[in-house]
């Protein structure tokens, strides 16, 4: 388990903090507040005949929750080398008016940093492949570019492609 | 008071939606059997206590509706207005309304009062046929739009006061100033009519119900409107200022009222303040001065404590207009406190004693089961937790087969006791009666009735059968449903029903009880009866039967519980439309239940639900296949079987294993369930039933017997059928209930596909 720090009291209209986090070989950010925990991957239930994105089950402190690879929606490598110890970040979705926790399966969990609201670009609409539609922005940070993840959008999307018979 | 705070409304609506449920009883019950009394007051009072709830909560326009309804119903009571089915439709159309506007208002979206409903209800108020027994003063015929407790108020409380007590002031303030109800008993005598009773009424309010937010102003000035009123108080009551707390009530008022309405008008003006005060009511008739003549209690030199006996029994009042009935308490009747004067001690005695008295030890009040409401969603919270805590439990003791001897063995059965206790009363907690369920029926039925010009008479037994209360919730749509199919389809018109020597209306029996450790619910009607030759022709064109299928044929029946089947070629409004009673079969097997139909032509038909008592917890048979765990609940288990490595015989294309001679389709849960590894050499057969036929699931491995608390699957894999929820294991790990009435469906449908 990794301790998440709260939110600094000074600039704190200012500056958001974020998981960055390693999925198929990309750099995603997501909300520190939409996170409830991260988790190693212990036991998991795998559920026959549920989504194939849906990696299982696991029991959180006595609450059954699923975990999602978002691997597979997005068509991202399944890096066998990196994910040697695979964490879970439990994740506080709204569907409808429903609030639930659902776990995103991840290579590793790299940092927790802040940034101004100024460092986030918009995503451009095209060239992030199959994940752009559930990509808010980016951010530049060493190098490189961070994918700001909306949770929501992607289990609203995936979640009724899921009734509907898909993936 | 000016805006009630929102705890305030909050209790309102829920009040009101509980009040609005038996004011719809109380009107069904009205038609049904007019002239009750006892109804038609409780029925009275329930509009009566929306209408002052919603007043003092502020909603002025709710409360000004409600009056409508509530003076329709007096004068019901009064005997100005006959009872028929169109002034019970106006005031049902009315009480729908009401709960449109009272949710309206929970959503803080008002909503305006219907022209048309006040123009109907207004009209049952303007009867001609005026000049009936007691037209006092106040008669609600002219009265419609004016509500009693005035909640503005601001003006007349501010004047009235000080002019009441300074009427009474000399007089009063001789007297004593005890703390208790017992006033003086200032002498109105002189200015009585002559030729009409009067009431002599204690009224001494709870010293908290001015935080509640009471307008006691607003009930004097009922009494009012019941004739002409004298109002006495007791301002010694009254700390000094420095003494006084703004916020208690100090006073007490003795009040006579000349009116020869019933008694019980007087007390629904009191129904809210009755709970923290002490009042007392008295009749007394003009025509023997003096003598009260409904309650006598001798002033006893000491307080017999079996006051409570004497009711209207010993005289019923001369000029009453009504037998006066014993009003059906509200509260249970208590013995009154000693410290209340004998002579004051009424047929309605305090309910609670006032603070005050609490040292006199008044009689333990008659035991009434307490209810606290509870967050649902708490509850279900608790109920998870006490299950987890068996379970638990159980782990522990299978440790104490490591070494029988350790200390805390004993603790451990504590333990086990103790969870095991907690669980159970939990559960309990989640019950609640089918009355619940069954009490919305009534008007359903009155409805579909009056639309298809039948006439049903609906029988209701058992309805203080318990079940869970979530299947509770989830069982109104499917009774509905076939509830508008008996109406609709099986019972038939008056005349055919008289042309086949039935009586003229038919008949729909609503049935609860226990069925071994099932809940057993039955509809019942007693009409024409499944068309079995319809259903067999139906059958066998749709490829569901064989060709040459006999009527007699057990499956015949259950053919109707088939996805779109239906031998209506018409579709009526109400049942049809594509909801057949598959929809209705599905929905009781996600409560682990099952529906059954029994059917005699031209006798009536039974659909019977059998449903688990609780969905939170269930016994299970744990199970492996594919090197995974799953749940079976133990209910869908007819008996195990060992599979041993043969082959399957294959019947039409599908595999069939014998067992005792009976050929029983095969299915293969590994293959269901693409398991990956060989399949092991024996196996083990769960039997089940689906469709009445006898089905097998083949599973790897029994491991054992457990007690699964239910979980829900997350939103996205709710539509996984095949599963009905997850439960934690002992050694902690999730495992999958299997639903194998659903498992087996899905397997048929696949083999149809291929096939």
């Amino acid at each position: 388990m990794i301790e998440l720090p709260g939110e600094t009291e000074h600039e704190i209209e200012r500056t958001q903090s974020y998981v960055i986090f390693q999925l198929g070989g990309e750099g995603y950010a997501l909300e520190v507040s939409r996170v409830q925990e991260v988790i190693d991957l212990g036991h998991l239930t795998q559920v026959p005949g549920g989504p194939r994105w849906l990696k299982g089950v696991i029991n959180l402190r006595g609450h059954v929750v699923p975990v999602w690879d978002l691997r597979i929606p997005f068509d991202l490598a399944v890096d066998a080398k990196l994910g040697r110890s695979p964490c879970v970040l439990m994740v506080e979705t709204q569907l409808a008016n429903d609030i639930r926790v659902n776990g995103l399966l991840v290579d590793r969990v790299s940092d927790v940093l802040d940034f101004n609201p100024d460092d986030v670009q918009p995503a451009p609409p095209l060239g992030l492949g199959k994940a752009s539609p559930f990509v808010r922005g980016l951010i530049r940070h060493q190098e490189r570019f961070l994918l700001v993840l909306d949770v929501d959008r992607v289990f609203t999307a995936l979640g009724s492609s899921l009734t509907a018979g898909g993936i | 008071m000016g805006v009630a705070d929102d705890r305030f409304l909050q209790m309102f609506f829920e009040e009101a939606r509980e009040l609005l449920l038996s004011l719809e009883e109380g009107l069904m019950e009205l038609e049904r059997r007019q002239g009750d009394r006892a109804h038609l007051d409780k029925t009275f009072r329930a509009a009566h206590s929306i209408k002052g709830a919603a007043a003092m909560v502020g909603l002025g326009a709710l409360a000004e509706f409600t009056h409508g309804i509530e003076a329709v119903l007096d004068r019901i009571r009064s005997g100005t207005l006959a009872v028929d089915s169109d002034v019970i439709s106006t005031l049902l159309d009315a009480r729908d309304h009401l709960s449109v506007a009272v949710e309206a208002e929970a959503a803080r979206s008002p909503i305006p009062s219907p022209v048309e409903l006040n123009r109907r209800l207004t009209a049952l108020l303007r009867d001609p046929a005026a000049a009936p027994p007691p037209p006092p003063p106040a008669a609600p015929a002219a009265t419609p739009k004016k509500i009693e407790l005035d909640l503005p108020a601001a003006e007349m409380p501010a004047a009235k006061p000080p002019r009441k007590k300074a009427e009474r002031k000399p007089r009063a303030s001789s007297r004593s100033k005890k703390q208790t109800p017992e006033l003086p008993l200032p002498d109105f005598g002189g200015t009585r009519s002559p030729g009409v009773d009067y009431y002599r009424v204690t009224l001494k309010p709870g010293a908290d119900i001015l935080k509640r937010g009471v307008n006691l102003l607003g009930v004097l000035d009922e009494l009012r409107d019941l004739g002409p009123t004298r109002i006495a108080t007791e301002p010694g009551l009254v700390p000094t200022l420095e003494e006084m707390d703004p916020e208690r009530c100090y006073l007490a008022w003795t009040i006579e009222v000349e009116s020869n309405e019933p008694r019980e008008r007087l007390d629904d003006v009191f129904l809210f303040i009755a709970d923290d005060s002490t009042i007392t009511i008295e009749r007394h008739s003009t025509s023997e001065p003096a003598v009260e003549t409904e309650v006598v209690i001798e002033p006893a030199p000491e307080p017999a404590p079996a006051k409570l006996a004497p009711t209207a029994a010993k005289t019923p009042p001369a000029a009453a207009p009504f037998p006066v009935e014993e009003k059906p308490a509200s509260k249970p009747p208590e013995i009154a406190p000693p410290a209340t004067a004998p002579a004051d001690s009424g047929k309605q005695p305090p309910p609670r004693p006032p603070v005050k008295q609490a040292a006199a030890s008044p009689p333990p009040p008659p035991k009434v089961p307490a209810r606290i409401r509870v967050d649902a969603g708490q509850l279900d919270d608790l109920v998870g937790l006490a299950g987890e805590l068996a379970v638990i439990s159980d782990n522990l003791q299978g440790l104490r087969e490591v070494d029988a001897n350790q200390p805390w063995v004993v603790t451990l059965e504590a333990l086990d006791r103790v969870s095991r206790l907690i669980r159970d009363t939990t559960l309990e907690l989640r019950m609640v009666p089918v009355e619940e369920l069954f009490s919305r029926f009534p008007r359903v039925v009155r409805d579909l009735a009056d639309r298809f010009g039948k006439e049903i008479e609906l029988r209701v037994i058992g309805q203080e059968t318990r079940l869970d209360r979530t299947i509770v919730e989830r069982l109104s749509d499917p009774m509905i449903h076939l509830i508008r199919n008996a109406v609709d389809h099986a019972l038939e018109t008056p005349e055919e029903r008289m042309a086949a020597g039935k009586p003229r209306a038919g008949r729909i029996t609503l049935w609860a009880g226990h069925e071994g450790d099932r809940v057993a619910l039955r509809i019942q009607d007693d009409g024409r009866g499944l068309d079995r030759d319809r259903i067999v022709k139906r059958g066998i064109a749709r490829g569901l039967v064989p060709v040459g299928t006999s009527v007699d044929d057990p499956r015949v029946d259950t053919l109707i519980f088939e996805p779109g089947f239906s031998t209506r070629d018409e579709v009526s409004e109400l049942s049809g439309r594509g909801v057949g009673l598959d929809v209705v079969r599905d929905a009781v097997r996600g409560l682990r239940g099952s529906l059954a139909v029994e059917s005699q032509p031209g006798k009536g038909t039974s659909f019977i639900f059998r449903l688990p008592l609780t969905l939170a917890l269930i016994d299970g048979l744990l199970v492996e296949t594919g090197g995974n765990r799953y749940v079976v609940p133990l209910a869908q288990v007819e008996e195990c079987v060992a599979l041993n490595g043969t082959n399957p015989a294959l019947s039409r294309g599908r595999p069939c294993v014998a067992i005792r001679g009976e050929l029983v389709p095969l299915v293969q849960l590994r293959e269901l369930f693409h398991a990956e590894g060989a399949r092991p050499s024996r196996q083990e057969l769960l039997l089940t039933r689906h469709a009445g036929q006898r089905v097998g699931v083949a599973v790897d491995r029994l491991l054992g017997r457990v007690q699964a608390v239910i979980q829900a699957l997350g939103e996205g894999l709710g539509n996984l059928n095949r599963f009905s929820g997850a439960t934690i294991l002992g050694d902690g790990s999730v495992s999958l209930i299997l639903d194998l009435a659903a498992l087996v469906a899905e397997s048929r449908a696949a083999d149809n596909h291929a096939h």
